[in-house]
């Protein structure tokens, strides 16, 4: 008993920082965000603080930008179940033998390709391409090094981008993205000429098109016409910085969890590589998925915030601005923090009922 | 195991006891060090460093305010300013951004030390207390203060073979003239449109539109002012073909003398642009580019198996004042870099002394020397310097837009309203317009309405004092009645 007691001390005291740390950052913050959402707290000295009750939630719910802002987080999250698509394959693939393993070819094919892409590469740059001569190099580079350590340095290749800090990230793709000098329409004007047509050059971020552009949508969503704009623009930004992130290394850990025997027992019934995976890879990862899809809807809902501060503004007319960065906006530059922690508590309920949905509904399937 | 995490945690605390122990402390020379936030440009390192010259005693630590003008700054010094950790002066944009700043209480009441120290109103520009007053106290000081001129490529209408702009023209006769010299189909090997930088709040200034009443009670966006604003935004843009939509200028790019990729006054100075709407400050940038685009057309000269139809371009400007409405007086933008003190600084003295030195000779010297827009004090607002370079008529610059501050006006701000949240909310029909034509502008603005008037009732709302004040003026708490709305 003593002896507990002690190792209850020691446990405590390593906890200590960690605890504090989360008791003054995390817990009392979010405390006090939920008293001030029922009052009139605002960074305007001349607002008096004063207890309003509901009277926050109240103006939220007849708020439209609150459901516009709302529609957009939800339209920005329909790039998750392509992302995690998107990972389970490549986690598939990249949990399989490279065939020319198996003969022992790595290492002539690795040399080969680093030979090709060199001198590939060199005859781009001479031609006055360096830029696509780097790119060329850096794919030939890569693809010896998967040839010749494996999948494996393909799996690493992949996390490369998580290692970057997200603001760098949005950063890099705000400049791809310009209309102007962006690497995109750059291209995209390169193979318009090569081909000899005068092709449409997306607006990409500053474009309120949408691929919901044909549908008749309130007035108050009024986006313009059909095509690409600033949402899919983050959408397709999202969906490659996801395919390769945690969602790839949690899949590649499920699939390392499946007993073998059971890939061995479908191999002796004939089974093909459709049916292995579909009654055996897709069951067996199914709470990988559960948990991966819970995730991804807790951060679709919460997300959106450094992409509209850093690349759009929450524009072109408000189009990219998520709830995350409505919250923002309302204490910041509305400088009213009651209201923006009424709209903070209605997204927390909205994704702890989801969550609360998913783990009753949906742990069933997963087992 | 326990004793390897004894061990993290003893190294840890030691580390932690070294950092202290590294940690500067307070400087003992004296001096008053104050940081400012301000955008870092030649312009301003030369002005700050003067300062330092003459203030010895105050060391001045220049933080980099990118895009000062712009909603993304305002909420980010006011986090700064609000958690502690804000700089002691900062630059402020004088419609949108001071208003929020004194709001938040951020923003130090100045009147009694501008009136000791003489940078109070009578050392301003007429028009400035409405910029840098509220509610009868002084809040700011301008570093810089003018409005845009209307800056003209000589190059291309000699191309064209079009007259120069005159001043004094309509807005009418603007436009002929930029059709006459836009050219969108390459025939000259790059678009040329005729005007540039021209939007929808040059029109609504230059019908001294107003966004809400004198009183600040009631929002005037669905006004006939506005609508007509709008419908000559979109007009110019995909009607008349004369203005780029702000994709296409985005799309454009310029060849030659290329500085700060290919930005707008490249494209300007390479003839893309025939005429331009901007402040007189481009001339610092406008001066890189000329000095560039010499250089070339002297290598060129060299080069004895140059190609003549390829003789790269030198940029030659002019300048008239910004056109008006037939029968209306003219009106401008009046815009203003005010430079704030922060109510929390622990160096006010330090930075009040700063903004002594702005209303100085010295510092007005050198905005007129560099072409910074115009000198905060009226009295120094005299032309003396040699121009850089004769092609771009600095003089001519400086002369308009001095004669230009005669027109200039700031908009009635609202105590009901803050203008950043307007702002936003014109931005964002802007932003629709833009990429639908097809939208009715009367939507638009009637939407537009709606939401300032649904944001003004919340403001009053929450400030009992505010909504008495309003119900004084309008004999209604209720913003919707006040604003003609049957329920």
């Amino acid at each position: 008993m003593k002896s507990e007691n002690k190792h209850l001390k020691i446990a405590l005291l390593f906890l200590a920082p960690n605890l504090l740390g989360f008791l003054c950052f995390t817990l009392l913050p979010v405390l006090i965000s939920l008293g001030g959402s029922f009052t009139t707290w605002s960074l305007k000295a001349s607002v008096p603080l004063k207890f309003i009750g509901l009277h926050n939630y109240e103006i939220l719910f007849k708020d439209r930008n609150f459901y516009f802002y709302f529609f957009n987080t939800l339209y920005l999250m329909l790039a998750a179940p392509i992302s995690i698509a998107g990972s389970l394959f490549l986690a598939v693939i990249l949990s399989q033998k490279l065939r020319f393993q198996r003969y022992n070819l790595n290492r002539i094919l690795a040399i080969v390709s680093a030979l090709f892409s060199i001198l590939l590469s060199a005859v781009v740059w001479r031609s006055g391409s360096p830029n696509a001569a780097c790119l060329l190099l850096l794919l030939g580079l890569v693809s010896s090094f998967g040839m010749l350590f494996t999948s494996i340095s393909y799996r690493g290749f992949f996390y490369v981008p998580h290692f970057a800090a997200g603001v760098a990230t949005v950063i890099l793709w705000r400049q791809m993205y310009n209309p102007n000098y962006g690497i995109i329409n750059q291209f995209l004007e390169s193979m318009y000429h090569w081909i000899g047509v005068h092709g449409p050059i997306p607006g990409w971020l500053t474009s309120t098109k949408s691929l919901l552009g044909f549908m008749k949508l309130p007035g108050s969503q009024s986006n313009g016409t059909f095509g690409i704009g600033a949402r899919e623009s983050i959408m397709i930004m999202s969906i490659w910085a996801g395919i390769g992130g945690n969602n790839l290394l949690l899949y590649l850990a499920g699939i390392s969890n499946i007993p073998p025997e059971l890939y061995e027992a479908g191999d002796i019934d004939g089974c093909s590589t459709w049916q292995r995976f579909r009654y055996i890879t897709w069951p067996q990862l199914a709470p990988t998925t559960f948990f991966i899809s819970v995730m991804a809807i807790i951060g679709g809902l919460q997300g959106g915030f450094e992409q509209a501060r850093l690349m759009t503004e929450g524009g072109p007319a408000g189009t990219t601005t998520t709830l995350s960065y409505y919250i923002y906006l309302q204490g910041f530059e509305r400088l009213d923090l009651g209201y923006g922690s009424a709209v903070a508590w209605v997204l927390f309920i909205m994704i702890f009922g989801v969550t609360l949905l998913n783990w009753k509904y949906g742990q069933g399937d997963s087992h | 195991m326990r004793n390897l995490l004894i061990t993290v945690l003893l190294i840890l605390i030691g580390l932690s006891a070294i950092a202290f122990w590294l940690k500067p402390g307070v400087p003992t020379d004296g001096k008053t060090r104050i940081t400012y936030l301000t955008p870092i440009t030649v312009a301003r390192t030369l002005q700050v460093d003067t300062f330092q010259k003459l203030n010895p005693d105050v060391l001045v630590n220049k933080q980099s305010g990118y895009k000062w003008a712009e909603l993304t700054t305002l909420s980010k010094v006011i986090i700064q300013c609000s958690t502690g950790v804000g700089p002691d002066l900062f630059d402020a944009e004088g419609l949108q951004q001071l208003q929020s700043y004194v709001e938040a209480g951020l923003a130090s009441d100045i009147t009694e030390d501008a009136k000791a120290g003489g940078f109070s109103l009578e050392n301003m520009w007429p028009g400035m207390e409405k910029v840098l007053f509220y509610n009868g106290k002084q809040y700011a000081y301008p570093a810089t203060t003018g409005t845009n001129i209307l800056l003209y490529n000589k190059n291309v209408f000699d191309q064209f073979g079009v007259p120069y702009p005159k001043s004094g023209m309509t807005w009418e006769e603007c436009f002929d003239l930029a059709a006459r010299v836009t050219d969108t189909h390459k025939d000259r090997g790059h678009v040329v449109y005729g005007l540039f930088n021209v939007n929808w709040s040059d029109f609504f200034t230059s019908m001294h539109g107003e966004y809400f009443s004198a009183d600040g009670t009631r929002i005037l966006l669905n006004s006939d002012t506005l609508k007509k604003a709008f419908q000559l935004h979109r007009e110019l843009r995909f009607k008349r073909g004369i203005t780029p939509t702000d994709l296409i200028a985005k799309n454009l790019s310029a060849s030659g003398g290329d500085i700060n990729n290919a930005s707008n006054y490249n494209l300007f100075a390479n003839g893309q642009f025939a005429m331009y709407l901007l402040g007189n400050f481009s001339t610092t940038y406008f001066r890189e580019v000329h000095e560039v685009q010499t250089k070339l057309l002297n290598d060129w000269l060299k080069d004895p198996k140059h190609d003549p139809q390829k003789k790269p371009p030198v940029v030659r400007i002019g300048s008239v004042m910004i056109p008006h409405f037939d029968g209306l007086q003219p009106g401008y933008r009046l815009s203003t870099r005010a430079v704030v003190v922060n109510s929390k600084s622990k160096n006010r003295q330090g930075a009040l002394k700063y903004l002594q030195y702005l209303s100085g000779p010295t510092y007005c010297g050198l905005v007129v020397r560099v072409n910074d827009m115009l000198p905060p004090n009226p009295k120094y607002a005299t032309y003396h310097s040699e121009p850089t370079a004769e092609d771009l008529s600095e003089r001519e610059m400086f002369q308009n837009t001095v004669d230009s501050m005669k027109y200039a006006y700031m908009p009635v701000r609202s105590p009901f309203l803050l203008m950043a949240e307007l702002t936003r909310i014109i931005a964002d029909k802007v932003g629709l317009l833009e990429n639908n034509p097809n939208l009715k502008v009367e939507d638009l603005l009637n939407e537009a309405q709606r939401a300032a008037e649904e944001q003004m009732q919340t403001t009053l709302d929450r400030n009992p004092d505010l909504k008495a004040k309003y119900e004084s003026l309008t004999g209604t708490p209720d913003v919707f009645k006040a604003h003609g709305h049957v329920k």
